[in-house]
């Protein structure tokens, strides 16, 4: 509730703030008052009641005031006008009176615009900040940035001789840990070349940052602001001081600036500490080891195809003279230059384009539905206004007024809308699983505001200019002769109403097939057999401090399993550098491999991803063995090496699983023999290809590495405790080494189709709203048949029609409308679902389920909508009608 | 100046002045002494009392009082603003003295 009531108040503070200069002054003082009133409320209801009523009268002063303002109305002369202001003025009071009369209509109308725009608001808000706005460092649109991966520290070093850039800066990011300062902790790790921060545009909060001097010892570190408060509590104290990063001690020389945004793609979205980096590190000058990741600032008036070209040039240059820089077929490696800003939001574009196109959809049914109220409501007036035009007011003053009516309804629904967006907002962002790029920077402010209010007055002209344009050319004589008798509306508006209406229709189908869609691709991805078991096993990702030597990393992991076998309710226990859903998506870790098969040609070989893995893995993780087996103890460190493929790779290389069995083949420089072959399984997400898999023993790897996942399996009644006692098993085995989550395989695979839950979620939710406004539309209009058809029905039903006929034409009606609805709709979404295309999976976007779906439901949805007014129309008392006329 | 000039006073504006003769009064004190008077619900809101403040202000009728701050701000009325509540108070009473015989008569 606190917030709530703070929101409110806020919300009129802000609306205060828009008042004209003069008036703003009282700003604080209304603010003060209101505030005094809402405590002075006798419960809550009362409150609400009392805070709706002044930020409504809030926005028709503001209005006024403006007017005021602008010299639109003149009021010296009184306090209030009696009909002496300006024309303006006159028709806004007009048009508030007008719909004050009719609260029923406006409320509903204001609503609908508050829908429409609020949900556009929302997306746009976040559209503008992630997509549009430019990226918070000096230049930012000079900034670029080498796609395709990362690279070789010599090919950085050679990259000073591209033409047209004025700097390069480069990263080297991993994992440390650091100890010595409470519980161990995971440190996010950048390290920067010297220029790095200039082509930032970093600053330091305290002390300072790198200097050309720290890169000769490279023993300094920056701390990140966010980790300086959680980690040090915010102690100043702490610059100067000595810590330990992975055992070796580094001073801690400033702070980053709290409002520094990493930049995305270079660094990732969280740093905690920024190091030198160390060219004497030999990784840094192999040219087979890529490890940095480059950005650069053009130089000013430099296109990027210029710089394209430079750097083709250096690749071919480097391609000639090492082999590492080659792809397979001996071309040099191709390396896009890309504008920093599209590479940060790459992966996040077209879903924000989706959102936007399903709000807009949305907009626009909420307009057709507030410019069917309008005209209905015109039609309603025809008596009005031609007993209007009879005493002499000119059709252009006429339709005037109607706009400013529609005008009010446009900003007040704009205002609320700005309300609902406030809160979409949040919404949002808290819910959405998938972390948008630049999402910490995405709030409501008064440009935003600016785009509401754009968006209503845009949508208020919309739906108000055509009922307006139809009181202006209405005959005069033709209405005054109707008004004795029910006015019928003429051929061309209710063309135009039952256009509208099935206009609504084919939007919602629209929305309502695109979340069928995307709900069926959730679907599809969740009945996945993944190939390993979900229940009962855990995972624990770990980051060992750079062993020195394989036989340590050995011996450390070794530990680890028998502290973690030796827990209560632990069946099993393996690991491996990674295990299932640990990297889902694209990226996959950590390398690949060609196992080279005797007979086959060198361009023949297999792509395979390589699984360094303990004995018990696959076992551990559920990964069904259906051929052979796999290796035991005692094989590890036999020659021809053991391995185990997937299906598969087993079907590649031999056609069935069973011939795949003792083939012999070459991985790494190691010669190996299969020995067992593993179930298919989707080790990288359950929307992933399986691709070709290969494990080998861990043991085997000639080098060490700073990677392992722990991963058990467990009695199904012990997984309650599994966190704690698992966390303090790798504790027992090695006290220093930061444990930052324990996962169930359940949560994992949760987590990885959350993105897409969300997505269906938000559509569905977009696509109800849809369906209740073309429902609300389609009532509305047969409604409003009926009502005008009463005269005609009644006489019907006095001359022995029978009730049941009258309902079934009526329904009949509203039936035909939603056909024609539905048919447009199809061929819209036929069309528009290849937008969705990169966002579905396992179904085609012509999916019959999800567009014959969506069609029932909204067949359904009109049928109901339709009852209503018809059931009504059949309980005309033809007496009473033809009484009345 | 004269006051006739600006009658007759909508019965919002009337109310405010009155409530503002007895004594100065920042705008929540307003609002509430506005609506114990008027149980024929005259509501008042933050945004248009200070809209007729505004006014009033510009026409000389009231003034901020001397110990009014920026979130609390207290007004009183002025010479002329009593003028005008005088001179609309006479006009009602005049109509009421008209109107009431007439009413006696025809009940």
């Amino acid at each position: 509730m606190n917030t709530r009531t703070a929101l409110a108040v806020r919300l009129y503070r802000a609306l205060a703030g828009l008042l004209p200069p003069d008036a703003r002054d009282d700003r604080d003082a209304m603010v003060w008052t209101l505030e005094a009133l809402r405590a002075g409320a006798p419960g809550s209801f009362e409150r609400l009641a009392l805070t709706a009523r002044c930020v409504a009268a809030l926005v028709a002063v503001l209005v006024v005031e403006w007017l005021d303002f602008l010299g639109v109305r003149r009021t010296s002369g009184g306090i209030h006008g009696h009909g002496r202001g300006g024309m303006g003025a006159r028709n806004l009071r007009y048009a508030l009176r007008t719909l004050r009369r009719a609260p029923a209509f406006s409320l509903t109308s204001i609503l609908l615009v508050a829908v429409g725009v609020g949900a556009v608001t929302t997306i746009f808000t976040l559209v503008d900040h992630v997509l549009l706005r430019p990226l918070p460092y000096p230049d930012a649109g000079r900034l670029v940035s080498l796609d395709h991966g990362s690279f070789q520290g010599p090919l950085f070093r050679e990259l000073s001789m591209v033409p047209g850039v004025q700097e390069w800066a480069g990263a080297w990011t991993d994992r440390i840990n650091l100890v010595g300062e409470g519980d161990p902790l995971r440190l996010e790790q950048a390290r920067v070349s010297e220029n790095f921060f200039d082509l930032f545009g970093g600053r330091a909060q305290r002390g300072r940052l790198l200097r050309p001097g720290d890169f000769a010892s490279a023993n300094v570190v920056v701390l990140d602001a966010g980790a300086w408060q959680r980690i040090f509590g915010g102690d100043p104290s702490v610059i100067g001081r000595t810590i330990h990063l992975d055992d070796e001690p580094v001073t801690v020389v400033g702070v980053m600036d709290a409002g520094f945004t990493p930049p995305e793609p270079i660094v990732g979205r969280r740093v905690d500490v920024w190091r030198p980096l160390d060219w004497s590190v030999e990784e840094l000058n192999r040219h087979d080891t890529q490890v940095l990741e480059i950005a650069g600032r053009l130089a000013s008036g430099t296109s990027v195809a210029s710089v394209q070209a430079g750097v083709d040039a250096l690749l071919a240059r480097m391609a000639d003279a090492y082999e590492n820089y080659r792809t397979r077929d001996g071309t040099p490696r191709s390396v896009p230059v890309v504008a920093l800003a599209d590479m940060t939001v790459r992966g996040v574009r077209t879903g924000l384009g989706l959102l936007m196109g399903a709000v807009s959809l949305l907009l626009l049914i909420a307009c057709a539905n507030v410019a069917n109220l309008f005209l209905a409501r015109g039609l309603g007036r025809t008596r009005e206004m031609a007993v209007r035009r009879a005493l002499g007011a000119g059709g252009g003053t006429l339709a005037v007024q109607l706009m400013v009516e529609s005008l009010v309804v446009g900003v007040g629904g704009g205002l609320l809308g700005s309300a609902l967006a406030w809160n979409g907002i949040r919404a949002f962002v808290a819910l959405n699983p998938t972390a948008l790029p630049r999402q910490a920077s995405v709030r409501i402010d008064p440009q935003v505001l600016v785009f509401a209010i754009g968006v209503s007055v845009l949508t208020s002209l919309v739906f108000g200019l055509l009922p307006a344009l139809r009181s202006v050319r209405q005959e005069l004589a033709d209405e005054l002769r109707g008004a004795g008798r029910s006015a019928t509306s003429g051929r061309g508006v209710s063309l135009l109403r039952n256009g509208l209406v099935a206009g609504e229709v084919a939007l919602s189908l629209v929305l309502v097939a695109g979340a069928g869609l995307l709900l069926r691709s959730f679907l599809a991805v969740r009945a996945q057999d993944p190939g390993f078991a979900i229940e009962d096993v855990w995972t624990v990702p770990l980051n060992l401090p750079q062993p020195d030597s394989p036989e340590e990393y050995r011996e450390t992991m070794d530990a680890v399993l028998r502290q973690a076998l030796a827990v209560p309710g632990v069946r099993t226990a393996a690991y491996g550098l990674t295990v299932p859903m640990d990297r889902v998506g694209g990226s996959r870790c950590c390398w690949g491999s060609r196992p080279k098969l005797p007979g086959r040609e060198e361009d023949r070989a297999l792509d395979a991803m390589l699984h360094p893995v303990s004995v018990d893995y696959l076992e551990t993780v559920g990964i069904e063995v259906v051929a052979g087996r796999s290796w035991t103890v005692a094989e590890v460190n036999v020659d021809p090496m053991s391995l185990v493929v997937n299906e598969t790779l087993a079907r590649e290389m031999a056609g069935t699983p069973e011939a795949a069995l003792g083939m012999e083949t070459e991985v790494g420089r190691l010669q190996a023999v299969v020995v067992g072959v593993a179930a298919d399984n989707r080790h990288y997400g359950l929307d992933q290809n399986i691709g070709n898999q290969l494990y080998l023993p861990v043991e085997r790897l000639p080098f060490a590495l700073p990677l392992a996942t722990l991963v058990v399996r467990v009695e199904p009644g012990a997984n309650a405790s599994m966190p704690r006692a698992l966390r303090a098993a790798v504790w027992a085995a090695v006290p220093s080494l930061p444990v930052t989550t324990v996962r169930s395989m359940r949560e994992a695979v949760d987590a990885s189709t959350a993105g897409r839950r969300f997505e269906s979620v938000i559509f569905g939710a977009f696509a109800a709203v849809a369906l209740l406004l073309a429902a609300g539309g389609l009532y509305g209009t047969l409604l409003y048949l009926a009502s005008q058809r009463r005269r005609e029905l009644g006489i019907r039903l006095a001359l022995g029609a029978s009730r049941g006929r009258i309902e079934v034409q009526l329904l009949r009606a509203g039936f035909v409308l939603a056909l024609v609805g539905i048919a447009i709709g199809l061929g819209a979404s036929w069309l528009s679902n290849r937008l969705l295309e990169s966002r579905i999976w396992g179904v085609e976007r012509s999916d019959p389920l999800a567009l014959g779906g969506a069609a029932v439901v909204l067949l359904v949805t009109a049928i109901l909508a339709s009852w209503l007014p018809a059931r009504r129309a059949g309980r005309v008392d033809p007496v009473e009608t033809l009484r009345i006329e | 100046m004269d006051p006739t000039t600006h009658l007759p006073l909508a019965p919002r504006d009337l109310l405010i002045l009155a409530v503002l003769a007895e004594g100065p009064l920042h705008g929540y004190g307003l609002i509430k002494a506005v609506e114990a008077r008027s149980s024929s619900g005259v509501l008042l809101d933050p945004a248009n009392l200070y809209r007729v403040l505004r006014r009033m202000r510009a026409m000389g009728w009231i003034a901020e009082a001397g110990d009014s701050d920026e979130r609390r701000r207290t007004h009183r009325i002025t010479a002329a603003g009593s003028a005008i509540l005088r001179a609309e108070l006479g006009r009602l009473e005049r109509l009421l003295a008209q109107a009431r015989p007439a009413v006696a008569g025809g009940g």
